[in-house]
This record gives structure tokens, C-alpha cells and sequence, in this order.
């Protein structure tokens, strides 16, 4: 039987190669961004499965509500910080292709001359 | 005592403060009053800590609960190098920044590198490291991107890419870390990781040295590097390869080789030390530019240090430290410097030079100086710290420590050759004669630095005093 913790952990694993394997292949640039965006979800879904209780009910102790039931609330902390972050850096990234573009008219990778790596 | 929280609290107020009022002077005055103030802190702090590391708690809140922040001898000595570093950076920049745009932003963004910086050393939480590792990442994007020309944007996103994909192995590791521990406090995942399967903890120091990795530019993952420290504004190289790299590898070995000390790291880390110097050296003889041809050598310089570090003996780590005080003011004073160069002949390659020795004579010579010292040249410091660095390697022994011995002579060797083209070419002849010196701010940081490496021989008596207990920092977690 596969729970639905592994099921996450696998798609969670899955994103954060597609994203990569985006970075590594594509040549336009905003769709490397978009790469990196698809493996920032992979991680944030890592994150989030790592407090993940199948059945398990929101972090507030309350009447009738024992502590092992609850999702672990500490990666959805993690989660929140890293979606600031993740969100911080697409919006710069983004920025810099639109001055590359307006400095030299194309957003292709193999065009320009100081982003072959 | 003031609390060495200020670390963290002065330079970020700084920056806010300064975005408000957004006023040049006040912007100046403020950059170079809280590298100052934080200066005097750490030595006012270095006496206690070289004794005995002091934790400090972060809003009454404990250790499993709350984040854990602690000072230690290693710690006040790396805040003490970032905080004089920085200001003798900001003194220069007052003159060279002079006619671009946006300063005030500037001296801002260059108060957040020195929050991460403090952040970063003062952190016991592996979290925590992540976000002044992004805060760091994120303030260097935008400085080196900081002149918006063609070459400075791609190094940029280039940068951002690699930088990205770093977190994302980082961010990795953290999750794995947190997995087995049900923690981040890094002295409780240090125990649970001992106990752990070891491939789980493999795979988690792997991700770990090429997540933070990027930013100490280890060498399968500093590609950025070159691109990245030339195209900078000057004063930005310097703070780059200055401390930003250094600190970075500091944290980066500190936290291999105790919170993943259940792996034995150091023979991965020889081989990937000795593989930056030698790219690292090659790949800066052949280069026309000035400023890329330093950011290589800080390649291997870098190498150099690693090497030093994960011989693992505390000989190596002493001598380690030792040459990165060194190289983190030489590696200053000549990208200062070569920013004058470009300023006085609007040209970055290096066969425009001829003879600007005999406009600038100040400033060529304390070039030279500095960059003997980088060399290794006797009776300056570099050549003490490289000495160090190869007594240890030989006390030690072995096939990987005499082969790095060889690797960091012959690399030594190719330096000498490069760096001595460059001053050839600085003290030959030519028909312009008109004196054309730096500004005395800038000439008064630049000889500052040059100074460090120059009689850095001199403070060797009561830096050996110190050198223990800081050295024992990158091995020990207190």
C-alpha cells in the first residue's frame, strides 16, 4: 500500500529534477526562471511533507486534541520563509532579464556572450 | 557588555535608516560608523570569547525552542576582519562611487552584506544559516549587477542561476537534516546524525557542500566567479573576494565537520582544494583582463585555504586562517587599486597599463607590495602564512598532503609569473608623465590594507597567542 506521504515525497523529488533539468537544458532565460520556480515548489512541497501526518489535524491545542495527531508545524514555518525568499529572488531575476533584454534585444542564452557555462 | 545581537540589529537598522531619509551624507556617515562601532564591538568582545564561547539568547526563548545564536573565538575574529574590511571599503567607495547612481541604495545594499555576513557566524541553527546564506546571496546579486551594463547583468543572472540552484541543494540537505533530527539546532543534528543510516547522511553533506559551496566558490561550483568579481564595481570585487568567499568557505567547513562530522569529509575537500588551485592558477595566467585575472587567483587562493582546512590537523587550520587574513587584504588592496586603473585609463586590460607607474606611483607601488605578498614573497606576511600552510601539510604527510604541496608550489610558481607581468608592465616606460593619484580616501584604505600584508609579519608574535582557540572554532561547535 503507498501512502500518500510517499507519493508526495516522490512528486516532490520529481518537480525539483524537472525544474533543474530545465535549468541545465533551456536557452531562453525566462524560462530558466521558470525552471528554478518548478524546483522552489518541489522543495517547498519537500518541506511540507516532512510535518506531514496522514489524518493528522492543524497544530492548535485545543480540547481534545492530543499532541501526536497534529502536523508538525515547524517545516510549514520553513515553508512560509521559503516562499518569501523564493518569491524575492524570481522578482530580481526577472528584472535582470528585462535590463538584459532591453541592453541587448534577445533573452536567448546562446546569443549572449558572457551566459555560456 | 553591549550585546553582540548589535551584529545582526546595527547594520540592518543602518540600512532602513538610510532608505528613509535617503540622503548621501547621512547614508556615508552611517556605513561608516557601524563597520566602526562594530569593530570596536568584537574587540571589546575577543577577550571573553577566546576564552570561552558566549551563547546568546534570542528573546528568552531557549535552545530546542528558539534560534541559537553564540559568539565564539572564530566567530569575533571573522566579525572583526568583515566589520574593518568593510569599512575601509566604504571609505573607498565615498571617492570612487562619486558620479553613479542610486548611492544611497548602494551603501544599503552593502549594510544588508554585512547583517548576513555577522548572521552567518553568530548562527547555531541550521535554518537560520540558510536565510543569511539567501540575505548574503541576494545583497551580492544586486552588487554585482550594480553598473547595469551588458557584461555586469549576464554575470549577475548567471550568478542568480548558480546561486539558486545552490539554495535549492541546501534547502535539500536542511529538509533531509531536519528528517532525522526533528530539529535545527545544529548541535542536536550533529548527534542525530551520528546515529543515523550513513547514506542518509552522505547524501545530506553532499547536497550540503554544493548547496553553500557556490558561495564559498569550492571548485566544481564557482564558475559565477570570474564573471561575477570582474564585472563588479571595484569596490564590490574587493568586498566579494575580500570576505564574502572566505566566510563562506569558513562556514562552509565549520559545518561539514561538525554538524556532518559522522562522514569523513577532508579527503573529497583535498582533492576539490587542489583542483581549484590549478584551474584556478591556469586559467588566470592566460587572462588580458586585470580584474578577472584576480578573481581567478582568489580561485585558488581559495584552494589554497581549503587545502589548508581540510588537512584536518590544527597546524593546517591555524595556518588556514592565518592566510585568509592575509589574502583577505591583499586581494582588497589590488582590486581597489585596479579600480583606479580603470578609472585613470578607462580600460580593463592589462597591456593599457604601460607605464602608469609614473602617474600613479603611490598607488603601483602598494600594488606590487601587495601582490608579492600574494605571491608568497619573503620577508612579507603571505609568505609566513604559505610557509605555514606548507610546514603543516608536510608535518602531516602522506601522498594526497606532499602531492598538495607540489600542486601549491607550482601554482605558486605560475602567480609569480602572471603577477610579475602585470608590474612589468606597470613600471615600464611612457611619454605621460602627469601625476593622476587617487583621492587620499581611497589611498588612505588601499594603504591600510597594503599595510596588513606588509607588516602582517610583525603580529604574527600575538596572532599565534589567539590563533588556537579560533582555530579550534572550525572543528568544534560552541
Amino acid at each position: 500500500m503507498i501512502s500518500t506521504a510517499q507519493i508526495l515525497y516522490v512528486t516532490s523529488f520529481a518537480l525539483i529534477l524537472i525544474g533543474l533539468y530545465a535549468v541545465v537544458t533551456q536557452r531562453n532565460l525566462i524560462r530558466i526562471v521558470i525552471g528554478l520556480n518548478v524546483s522552489d515548489v518541489g522543495i517547498n512541497l519537500l518541506l511540507v511533507t516532512l510535518g506531514f501526518i496522514d489524518g493528522g489535524k492543524v497544530p492548535i491545542f485545543a480540547p481534545g486534541q492530543a499532541a501526536g495527531l497534529m502536523v508538525d508545524p515547524v517545516p510549514q514555518a520553513l515553508v512560509l520563509t521559503s516562499i518569501v525568499i523564493g518569491f524575492g529572488v524570481t522578482a530580481l531575476m526577472l528584472t535582470l532579464v528585462m535590463r538584459i533584454y532591453a541592453h541587448h534585444g534577445t533573452i536567448d542564452a546562446s546569443r549572449l556572450r558572457g551566459l555560456k557555462w | 557588555m553591549v550585546s553582540p545581537m548589535l551584529f545582526i540589529i546595527a547594520p540592518l537598522a543602518a540600512a532602513f535608516v538610510m532608505i528613509i531619509f535617503n540622503n548621501r551624507g547621512l547614508a556615508i556617515a552611517l556605513s561608516l560608523l557601524t563597520p566602526l562601532g562594530l569593530a570596536l564591538l568584537g574587540l571589546s568582545w575577543l577577550p571573553l570569547t577566546l576564552v570561552q564561547a558566549q551563547p546568546i539568547l534570542v528573546a528568552s526563548i531557549p535552545a530546542p525552542l528558539g534560534i541559537p545564536l553564540s559568539l565564539d573565538a572564530l566567530g569575533t575574529g571573522m566579525a572583526l576582519l568583515v566589520a574593518a574590511s568593510a569599512l575601509l571599503v566604504v571609505l573607498y567607495s565615498t571617492v570612487y562611487m562619486q558620479h553613479g547612481h542610486k548611492q544611497v541604495s548602494y551603501y544599503a545594499v552593502v549594510m544588508l552584506l554585512l547583517t548576513a555576513s555577522f548572521g552567518l557566524v553568530l548562527t547555531r541553527d541550521i535554518f537560520n544559516l540558510f536565510v543569511f546564506f539567501e540575505i548574503l546571496c541576494i545583497s551580492s546579486y544586486i552588487l554585482v549587477s550594480w553598473e547595469q551594463d551588458g557584461a555586469a547583468l549576464e554575470a549577475s543572472f548567471k550568478y542568480m542561476v548558480l546561486g539558486s540552484i545552490g539554495s535549492t541543494f541546501l534547502l535539500v540537505a536542511i529538509a533531509l537534516a531536519y528528517r532525522v533530527a526533528g530539529s535545527l539546532d545544529m548541535a542536536s543534528v550533529a548527534t542525530a546524525f551520528a546515529a543515523a543510516p550513513r547514506g542518509y547522511v552522505v547524501l545530506a553533506s553532499v547536497m550540503f557542500l554544493f548547496g553553500i559551496g557556490v558561495e564559498a566558490a569550492i571548485f566544481p561550483v564557482n564558475t559565477w566567479l570570474p564573471d561575477a568579481h570582474s564585472s563588479a564595481p571595484s569596490s564590490v570585487s574587493a568586498l566579494l573576494s575580500g570576505f564574502v568567499i572566505e566566510l563562506a568557505l569558513v562556514i562552509t567547513f565549520r559545518v561539514l565537520s561538525t554538524v556532518f562530522a559522522a562522514v569523513n569529509m577532508l579527503p573529497v575537500l583535498q582533492v576539490l582544494a587542489l583542483a581549484g588551485v590549478l584551474v584556478g592558477e591556469f586559467s588566470a595566467f592566460g587572462q588580458k583582463d586585470l580584474k578577472r585575472m584576480l578573481a581567478y587567483s582568489s580561485i585558488s587562493q581559495i584552494g589554497i585555504m581549503l587545502f589548508a582546512f581540510s588537512l584536518g590537523t590544527p597546524t593546517g587550520a591555524q595556518a588556514g586562517l592565518s592566510h585568509l587574513l592575509m589574502h583577505a587584504g591583499a586581494k582588497s588592496a589590488l582590486f581597489l587599486i585596479a579600480g583606479y586603473f580603470i578609472v585613470r585609463t578607462g580600460s580593463r586590460l592589462i597591456e593599457d597599463y604601460q607605464g602608469l607607474g609614473r602617474r600613479m606611483p603611490v598607488s603601483a607601488a602598494l600594488f606590487g607590495l601587495a601582490a608579492l605578498s600574494l605571491v608568497g614573497a619573503p620577508p612579507l606576511f603571505g609568505f609566513f602564512t604559505k610557509f605555514q600552510i606548507l610546514s603543516a601539510a608536510a608535518d602531516m604527510g602522506g601522498v594526497m598532503a606532499w602531492f598538495g604541496i607540489a600542486v601549491i608550489l607550482f601554482g605558486t610558481v605560475l602567480e609569480a609569473i602572471y603577477l610579475f607581468r602585470v608590474i612589468r608592465v606597470l613600471f615600464g616606460s611612457s611619454e605621460q608623465t602627469a601625476r593622476a593619484e587617487m583621492e587620499w580616501p581611497a589611498l588612505t584604505a588601499v594603504a591600510l590594507f597594503t599595510a596588513l600584508v606588509v607588516f602582517g609579519a610583525l603580529l604574527l608574535p600575538t596572532l599565534s597567542s589567539m590563533i588556537g582557540p579560533i582555530a579550534d572554532g572550525l572543528s568544534t561547535l560552541h
